[in-house]
């Protein structure tokens, strides 16, 4: 089973969306601010990561970028949520290292879809 | 005694004559026919007059009578003929004395004009000596007339951060009118935002003085910014209101769904449906509010457009996806036909995406088993531009001339009933067509009722400069302009952004204008030029304002900024700061590309850092050591000096906020007069100044690029050397979108 390290400071979205990850068949770790986001990413053990961009202590940008510093998690995917569609997050986001970013509020289908595009699998059922 | 009888004209002796303009002798005054009334009884007193008028040129300014009382004596052709040798002189007497009281009164009124006025007026001599003052003046400043006459009027009300600038006034105000906003020292210390107003006094052509005028604008700077932070709150307020609302219906939305999954999963279908009806009135309310605080945006005027240029192709092709599956709900079709010549489009696509989706949206919802199209061209438009044509046909209910006047408005569906029946928030016209008109394009509508309906939008090609017609540029490529690079000139004075369009366009850059802080970074996130000069003595937003703003964004961050104020004219300094800008918490690898351009200059290893922080400077002497460089580091500007003249370096990192002596007059006293030292200096300024710090900043104008006429050429040929060290060199400019 995929594992995947959820980054999200709100409750309920972690809630919602972790949740719903499992009943997808993933494993789901989650981190409740950036800095924490960071450690335990950097714990390792995770094939890919949903990082929200607004986040307490350190935001999802400078998560992002220290945690695309760290040599051993260079090929782990990173997913930008991000409150808004805007061109400037977005280039925002992939500037930081992220691999892919999707809206909040989440599309189920479409940010599996997104998932497992970037794992290499077929997007699920 | 007649003193003061007043006389009609042709009233006696005197009226008659002042009518006539001619002498007249009246042997028997008492026996005349013409005799005043007005004298009381002169029988006895009064026997001969004789009369004649004071003339200048043609002008009467009086009359001089002669009487005698003796019967037995006549006035005969002498005694007129002395009258009128003696008329001339009483005349001109008469006449200067009234030009002279009315010489006086003017003077006291003017006086009184210039003592009561509350603009604070003063009068300098050429050299910039006070002359003359008035009381608003020695209110404004604090300063009695007898302190301030005769005193130097930049060293009585400037201190030395003002100095320059308030002397290179001066000297413009003894050629032509000059006008502008400035801090000036009251006698107190305090510092006040005075509006200047100074201009030569001439007399037949000639200079004689200055005069100038003082308006006290402090309360009105400060209503100014308090007004702009009113409006940043406005903004923040819009955008974390945005945040809250929708946080907890994506809560409403997303547990709603899940539920019903759970739901569907156990077959149980009555609170599947209950949950679908809680799950779709969330996401109703979630497009309402959505579009509420879009208008709202658009309505405060605090929505931005951000430009790219991109394939319409791809776009359309991804408004299908979305949209289809609300098509195939409703029986419809849809057929979407894209021209083969359109070429890119260069606007904001998330608008153009909003735009598409909701007239599509529209199209289906009032459509019922039908049919949909949406036709992508492009046609050529006024003005020598070319326009991308979007058309979206329904075969839906249809709307009467009337409801099409109204479609557009805010909460107006065509009528009332149809958003019960069709949904939707009734607002996305209105916010439809606000979008096409911040992009300079326009929305239309047809319609036949029961037969369908078509809208069309027309873009400008290119949204950012569709006033100048510019062919579209290819997707993907960096927007460059003349063949040496774009260049945007931000300056509130018209002439200077003229003169540097003139010399920059000649020199082969392409140029872009900005009058003032706010347009110029609109406009350098617009067009992304490859150099900013940089007025700093602008009204609004000063020059170090826009600089912590362009350093502060990402993508403006990596431009090179070069600062141009005025400064007196008897030097010639540099830009400030030369063309680089590091931010602090300094980035190491922002540091090293700083740094490359100079490393390959021979003898380059030699490197001075004036940074008062231990810390910081630490990280960089390490970053920088190992790069290959030798670094010496001073604690502060005066340290810096003595560090120039001991062990020149061949470039200067330069922190601008140090104790003793800051980095401003570090380096108005490197590049003065006494030492003229041109070592390039990279200036590193913390990201977040204070408003404090940006009126200390803003105060102080030291080593400076000079506006004066007599060195229009030096001081451009600084610019164009700057820019073309930064310019020619290998492209890498931050051009590249994912």
């Amino acid at each position: 089973m995929p594992r995947v390290l959820l980054v999200e400071d709100n409750e309920m979205n972690r809630d919602m969306l972790s949740r719903r990850l499992l009943k997808a068949g993933y494993e789901v770790t989650m981190a409740f601010d950036g800095a924490q986001g960071v450690e335990m990413a950097r714990a390792g053990g995770h094939d890919i990561i949903l990082m929200d961009m607004s986040l307490p202590v350190i935001d999802g940008w400078e998560a992002t970028r220290q945690i695309r510093a760290i040599d051993a998690l260079r090929g782990v995917p990173i997913i930008a949520l991000t409150a808004h569609a805007m061109a400037g997050d977005r280039d925002k986001a992939l500037e930081a290292g992220c691999s892919d970013y999707d809206t909040k509020p989440v599309e189920l289908p479409r940010l599996l879809a997104k998932m497992a595009a970037l794992l290499g699998q077929a997007p699920p059922a | 005694d007649s003193t003061g009888t007043r006389l009609a004209l042709g009233e006696g002796a005197m009226g008659q004559v002042a009518v006539s303009h001619e002498p007249l002798i009246i042997p028997n005054y008492d026996e005349w026919a013409g005799r005043s009334t007005k004298y009381s009884d002169v029988r006895d007193t009064v026997q001969a007059v004789m009369v004649a008028p004071l003339l200048i040129g043609p002008r009467l300014v009086g009359a001089i009578a002669s009487t005698h009382a003796d019967p037995t004596r006549h006035f005969g052709a002498d005694d007129l003929r002395l009258l009128q040798l003696f008329a001339p002189q009483a005349a001109i007497a008469i006449e200067n004395a009234r030009l002279y009281t009315a010489a006086q009164r003017e003077r006291e009124f003017f006086g009184a004009v210039v003592a009561n006025s509350p603009v604070a007026i003063v009068t300098l001599e050429t050299d910039g000596r006070i002359t003359a003052l008035n009381p608003a003046f020695e209110g404004l400043f604090g300063y009695t007339r007898e302190e301030a006459l005769g005193r130097d009027l930049d060293g009585l009300i400037s201190d030395e951060r003002t100095r320059s600038e308030a002397n290179a006034y001066t000297s413009q105000a003894s050629q032509g009118a000059i006008r502008g906003i400035g801090k000036r020292r009251r006698k107190d210390g305090s510092l006040i935002d005075v509006e200047i107003s100074a201009v030569p006094v001439a007399i037949e052509g000639r200079n004689i003085g200055i005069l100038a005028l003082y308006h006290d604008v402090t309360d009105l700077l400060e209503a100014k910014r308090e007004a702009e932070s009113a409006n940043q709150a406005k903004s923040r307020f819009l955008a974390n209101m945005s945040h809250e609302l929708r946080t907890p219906l994506n809560a409403i939305i997303g547990y709603s769904e899940m539920l019903k999954e759970d739901a569907d999963d156990q077959g149980n279908g009555a609170w599947s449906a209950d949950l679908e009806k809680i799950r779709s009135s969330g996401k109703h309310l979630l497009a309402l509010i959505n579009d509420v605080l879009d208008l709202s945006k658009v309505e405060a005027g605090k929505m931005e457009l951000y430009l790219e240029t991109f394939d319409v192709r791809p776009l359309v092709e991804e408004v299908r996806t979305t949209i289809q599956p609300l098509v195939v709900a409703r029986g419809n079709r849809l057929d979407v036909r894209v021209a083969a010549e359109l070429g890119p489009l260069r606007a904001d696509l998330t608008k153009v995406r909003q735009m598409l989706l909701n007239l599509l949206s529209n199209a289906t919802k009032f459509t019922e088993r039908g049919s949909i199209s949406l036709d992508v061209s492009r046609t050529a438009a006024g003005g020598g531009g070319h326009d991308v044509v979007f058309r979206v046909t329904d075969q839906g209910i249809g709307m009467t001339p009337e409801q099409q006047s109204r479609i557009f408005e805010a909460f107006s569906q065509a009528e009332a009933s149809t958003t019960r029946r069709f949904g939707g928030t009734g607002l996305g016209l209105a916010i439809t067509r606000r979008f096409c008109e911040m992009m300079g394009g326009s929305i239309d509508v047809e319609s036949t009722p029961g037969v369908g309906s078509t809208f069309t939008v027309r873009l400008p090609v290119d949204v950012g400069s569709a006033a100048e017609g510019a062919a579209p540029v290819p997707a993907g490529e960096a927007v460059t302009g003349g063949g040496a690079g774009r260049v945007l000139v931000i300056d509130d004075e018209a002439p200077v952004r003229a003169l540097m369009r003139r010399f920059l366009a000649r020199e082969g850059f392409s140029v872009d204008e900005a009058a003032d802080g706010a347009e110029g970074l609109a406009r350098a996130r617009e067009r992304r030029p490859d150099a900013i000069t940089l007025d700093v003595m602008m009204p609004d937003m000063d020059g170090w304002e826009v600089l912590a703003r362009l350093k502060d964004d990402p993508t403006l961050a990596d431009i090179p900024v070069i600062l141009l104020t005025i400064v007196d004219d008897k030097k010639v300094g540099y830009a400030l700061g030369a063309t680089e800008y590091l931010t602090k918490p300094i980035d190491r690898e922002a540091l090293r590309r700083a740094l490359a351009p100079y490393r390959h200059a021979p003898g380059a290893h030699r490197l001075l850092l004036v940074e008062d922080d231990p810390t910081t400077a630490e990280l960089v002497r390490r970053t920088l050591e190992t790069e290959g460089w030798t670094v010496d580091w001073a604690r502060n500007g005066r340290e810096g000096l003595a560090r120039v003249d001991a062990a020149p370096p061949a470039l200067i990192l330069l922190d601008l906020m140090m104790p003793e002596m800051d980095g401003f007059e570090f380096l108005e006293t490197l590049r003065g007069t006494a030492r003229r030292n041109e070592t390039p200096v990279i200036v590193v300024t913390a990201k977040d100044l204070t408003a404090e710090d940006h009126r200390r900043l803003n105060g102080h104008v030291s080593a400076v690029l000079q506006k004066g006429s007599y060195s229009r050429d030096e001081l451009l040929s600084e610019i164009a050397s700057r820019l073309g060290h930064r310019l020619r060199r290998p492209a890498s400019a931050p051009t590249t979108r994912a």
